[in-house]
């Protein structure tokens, strides 16, 4: 009996959605099977059941329970992960001269292909079962090797890039020397010294700050930002459409998750092409249980990221990566809401650009900006982050870091750039670094998705603490070997590299000793510590504070007037506070960066913002 | 909005060939600085910084002085950081010419043009004049020429950036000059008539005058901190201006103030309303009139004249779009021989403030040199002299006799118990208020000898 008689026969008032997915079917080309799960609505246990009913096949819906106990995992091992996911199929063992498979399709002629080259087999017995209880599946058998290459595969790949060490020998016999000659230095020569480092820290602050501005100047988001209208984003049929993978990292996120299944479930994507991967940690009780009570479509899956050292957003990515079958993948994060055609543009864009494009990256719009005092700044700083500074990057040629979310990739150049690092905390700035150096570009796209801004101080602190920290490691990792990352990036790409993901968290830990300064000003017992360190260089400290400060609330006035938040610009002259704030979380990024510096200081979302749909 | 791309600044055509050119600049003005120093004339004013920077990095502060050794601060804080005037004019020289170079070179045809101006700015005395002997008037002229430049190009373009940087421009003014405070209810004034919307003027004033306030204000806690007293930071203000400023000023201005005016009424005619913020160069001629008034000291005209050149070579792009070519081309090219002609002829007949009897001081001809020896014979060991510094002052430089004054033999110190005699200098033509500036300093501390 055919498929469709017998799903009729079991579901009679289902006729309407049998003949919609066979519409489904032939107009775009895909197996009834799969037509019947993502567009009639039928359950792929049903439909995987009754598959291999009328095929005369076995089936179950548990291979974990069913069949794993009695797996040969040498036969596994032989075919390997990768083999397996692209083919479908999985041998499980040898029953005299055949060959028991674990397969996705009935009939899988390339598995048996494939099996009949490697274990040198004519008959294959196959046992049907449904794509979410394969992966697990293929999860259990491989979980060591995919855990592992989750972590090592960057470090294999990029030795001398990976994060998993903080500080190279070069750099702690360095930092040795450094620390020996300023003890030295004020042993013998006493408040020159003092005078030096903040002359140095005075230099630095104002210079960091100064070159923030002048990319500003240089870069203006209207010349860099890629428009794919409405209508060219629709142009593509179904059928012209690529796979395209979404990678959900999550951990402790069961308030968020109604809203992001919410917002993935509204892309404007066809459901065959949509390849939607949601990553939880193996031991995240919470978020499991949460994620067992939602409504998930059929065709997404779940995967469960072994737990282990680094429990970080990159090993999640990169074990999500090992299952993605898109052409392009995109990363979204818990509170994120994109636009609903942000894959149809990102899929016309990639071809209008050259070939050296392997990222876009979406722009990003807080909501829930007037919560607080701390979600106006924070806002107000993305504004000119997103508006300026970024497109100011661009436009001098230097390394662009992609934000940490929204960034869509060609999926087979990521894999060959080494995945993300799963060792260092800020995982995208350390890929835009190794796109640069692979002479690749990332493209700004004219699409938008929505994230609340923090509006917690300490939930705020730990993000930030957690983002400087991977500043400072990518900034330490980068500079173990000046000499090629400056051959790598150039002069001016390497100075670019310095001056921004090496200055920012630095101008952070600077702030605080050059405030000390004018408060030992305002001391009348501090007099004689003053004319130690010379009127000149307290002179040239505070007109770098000053400078600094005006500089930093002029820009982030910048941010908010282009964006017409005219209410928020008086909120600009509380920057220095803003700052204040940054120099807590950069020195203790610092602290971490020493104790522990893969830790990831988890930022809680509650969930309940303006951009849930 | 204008969606073509949109350069902050003029494209400069090729970053290489600009880099060059101002490296070739530094070493050629600086050596001209030198040389024209060699041939008596003296860049007076940038002497006077060079010293006050000598002063306030001695290790003590000047208190109770209108020139304090942390204002202006933007100037003071260049000689802080490189000392020799010549170098520094140099070096800032060069930028603005390379800059005003491809500025020219990014006009839309008119080839012609582009070589007479592009001759003029590197060859024409004038302009060596400005970076050389006026280069903090110039530079803070020009940035105001540019603050009307991003104004005209937020009006045109619409993109916040150029506010921003005119704000910047602005804010940079005051570090210079602080009394041009007095120009911003002029600036407010203006954007109201350009941008004719009061909720859009406001904040567009907000915006504009936060750099200039938050110096305005920052800077005297600076001051505060280094001084340990919070002084007066419009210090002109605090005496009297005698009317003849105004009228000696007005003279002075007179032709360039009828120019500009010209130049108003040629726009005012296009009736291009796109343009109205080219109407605020009609503030250059009150930022003479200011100057004059308050800084006792009025931009000589064949210094205003190059600096007229300068505006319209900023703004020849918009005047190309309101006047008609056939006017306008001429007109320009007229100017620029014009300006290069008042050069040429300043070269020749050097006013008294670049000829100053400081500069035979320096070259140790006879005369003063000798007036000065028999007043340091009544100077008593350890004491020293502070003289009037808005005519003929101490210049302190490198320890070098050979070109310089020496330290010790007219230098002011940064050490008020140590100042003990005054010299009180006056010629004919100058402006200083003897009586005042005697009065001032006649304490018990000081002697004060006046000479005529």
């Amino acid at each position: 009996m055919a498929l469709t008689s017998r799903l009729a026969g079991i579901e009679p008032d289902a006729t309407a959605r049998i003949q919609q997915a066979e519409s489904a079917a032939q107009e775009f080309d895909i197996p009834l099977a799969d037509a019947l799960i993502l567009y009639g609505g039928f359950t792929p246990e049903l439909v995987a059941r009754e598959v291999a009913a009328e095929a005369g096949l076995r089936y179950t819906s548990d291979p974990l329970a069913s069949i794993i106990p009695g797996i040969d995992p040498e036969a596994a091992l032989q075919v390997g992960w990768r083999s397996a996911l692209r083919i479908g199929a999985l041998p499980l063992y040898r029953d005299g001269g055949t060959l028991v498979v674990l397969t996705l399709r009935a009939r899988n002629r390339p598995a048996a292909n494939h099996f009949a080259e490697v274990f040198g087999v004519d008959n294959t017995e196959e046992i049907l079962t449904t794509r979410a209880a394969f992966i697990q599946t293929v999860e259990r058998v491989f979980s060591d090797q995919l855990a592992r290459e989750a972590v090592d595969l960057h470090v294999r790949k990029r030795p001398d890039e990976s994060a998993r060490s903080v500080l190279s020998r070069g750099q702690i016999l360095t930092g040795i020397a450094l620390v020996g000659a300023l003890v030295f230095g004020t042993a013998t020569a006493g408040f020159v010294v003092v005078r030096a480092v903040l002359l140095f820290s005075s230099l630095v602050y104002v210079g960091v700050i100064g070159f923030r501005f002048f990319a500003s100047a240089s870069g203006n988001l209207e010349n860099i930002v890629v428009d794919v209208s409405p209508q060219e984003a629709q142009e593509r049929t179904h059928a012209e459409l690529p796979l395209y993978s979404v990678l959900l990292p999550l951990y402790r996120e069961p308030a968020a998750l109604p809203h992001l299944l919410s917002a993935i479930r509204n892309l404007d994507y066809p459901p065959h092409k949509l390849d939607v991967l949601i990553l939880l940690e193996q031991d995240d009780e919470q978020t499991h249980r949460a994620l067992a009570d939602l409504p998930v479509p059929a065709h997404w899956t779940v995967l469960h990221v072994p737990a282990g050292y680094p429990r970080t957003k990159a090993k999640a990515c990169n074990y999500g990566l090992h299952f993605a079958r898109g052409s392009y993948c995109v990363v979204y994060d818990a509170e994120d809401v994109p636009d609903p055609d942000q894959l149809k543009k990102t899929v016309a864009a990639f071809s209008r650009t050259s070939s050296v494009t392997m990222c876009f990256q979406s722009l990003l719009r807080y909501t829930r900006t007037n919560t607080n005092l701390l979600t106006r700044l924070f806002s107000m700083e993305y504004h000119y982050m997103f508006d300026f500074m970024t497109p100011g990057l661009y436009a001098m040629s230097l390394p662009v870091p992609v934000a940490g979310t929204s960034n869509h990739f060609n999926t087979e150049k990521l894999r060959a750039l080494g995945q993300w690092d799963p060792y260092n905390t800020t995982e995208h700035i350390d890929l835009g670094i190794r796109i640069a150096v692979e002479s690749q570009t990332v493209g700004v796209l004219r699409s938008t998705t929505s994230e609340d801004a923090n509006g917690r101080l300490w939930n705020w602190i730990r993000q930030r603490t957690r983002r400087l920290k991977g500043q400072f490691h990518t900034f330490l990792v980068y500079n173990r070997n000046p000499v090629k990352t400056m051959r790598n990036l150039g002069i001016r790409g390497w100075l670019g590299f310095m001056l921004f993901v090496g200055g920012t968290p630095l101008v952070y830990l600077i702030a605080p000793v050059l405030w000390m300064t004018v408060i030992l000003g305002l001391l009348p017992q501090a007099t004689g510590i003053l004319n130690l360190i010379t009127p000149l260089v307290l002179y040239l400290s505070l007109t770098s504070l000053m400078l600094g400060n005006v500089i930093s609330v002029y820009m982030l006035m910048l941010g908010s007037f282009h964006r017409r938040q005219y209410r928020l610009i008086p909120y600009t002259l509380l920057t220095p506070v803003y700052q204040i704030l940054h120099s807590v979380a950069a020195w203790r990024a610092l602290w971490q960066l020493l104790r522990r510096p893969h830790y990831w200081d988890k930022t809680d979302h509650d969930g309940a913002g303006e951009s849930a749909p | 909005m204008n969606r073509a791309r949109i350069a902050i600044f003029p494209v400069i055509p090729n970053r290489r060939r600009f880099f060059s050119l101002v490296l070739i600049l530094i070493p050629v003005l600086t050596a001209a600085g030198y040389a024209s120093m060699h041939l008596g004339y003296y860049p007076v004013r940038l002497l006077h910084l060079a010293g006050l920077a000598r002063i306030g990095t001695s290790g003590s502060v000047i208190q109770q002085n209108e020139v304090l050794p942390v204002s202006p601060p933007l100037s003071f804080l260049l000689f802080v950081l490189f000392r020799n005037p010549m170098v520094i004019s140099g070096v800032i020289g060069a930028v603005l010419i390379g800059y005003l170079v491809y500025y020219v070179t990014s006009y839309p045809h008119a080839p012609l043009l582009k070589t007479v101006l592009v001759t003029y700015i590197l060859l024409s005395p004038s302009m060596l004049l400005l970076v050389l002997f006026e280069l903090e008037w110039t530079v803070f002229l020009m940035l105001g020429f540019f603050a009307n430049y991003f104004v005209l190009e937020f009006y045109r373009q619409e993109h916040s950036f150029f506010l921003f940087m005119c704000g910047l421009c602005i804010g940079a003014m005051y570090l210079i000059v602080p009394e041009i405070l007095l120009f911003l209810p002029f600036l407010i004034f203006g954007l109201g008539f350009i941008f004719r919307r009061l909720g859009r003027t406001l904040i567009y004033a907000a915006i504009l005058l936060f750099p200039v306030l938050s110096a305005a204000l920052l800077w005297p806690v600076v001051e505060w901190f280094i001084s340990g007293s919070l002084l007066n930071p419009l210090p002109r203000f605090s005496r009297q201006i005698p009317t003849e400023y105004l009228w000696t000023s007005l003279r002075e201005s007179g032709l360039v103030i009828v120019g500009y005016l010209a130049l108003a009424a040629l726009m005012l005619r296009s009736k291009n309303t796109m343009f109205r913020p080219a109407y605020a160069i009609l503030g250059v001629p009150v930022l003479l009139l200011l100057n004059g008034v308050l800084w006792d000291r009025p931009v000589p005209i064949m210094v205003q004249i190059p600096l007229l050149m300068v505006n319209v070579v900023i703004l020849y792009p918009y005047l190309d779009m309101m006047i008609a070519r056939k006017v306008l081309r001429p007109a320009v090219i007229v100017l620029a021989i014009v300006a290069t002609l008042s050069g040429v002829h300043t070269l020749m007949n050097p006013p008294d403030s670049f000829r100053a009897d400081v500069g035979a001081l320096i070259r140790g001809d006879g005369g003063n040199l000798a007036e000065y020896d028999r007043v340091l014979q009544q100077v008593g060991a350890g004491e020293v002299l502070l003289t009037s510094d808005t005519v003929h002052f101490a210049s302190l430089m490198d320890d070098r006799p050979d070109s310089m004054i020496h330290y010790r033999r007219f230098a002011g110190l940064a050490v008020p118990p140590q100042v003990r005699w005054i010299i009180a200098d006056a010629p004919e033509n100058s402006f200083v208020d003897l009586r005042g500036f005697t009065e001032r300093y006649r304490t018990d501390r000081f002697r004060v000898l006046e000479r005529n």
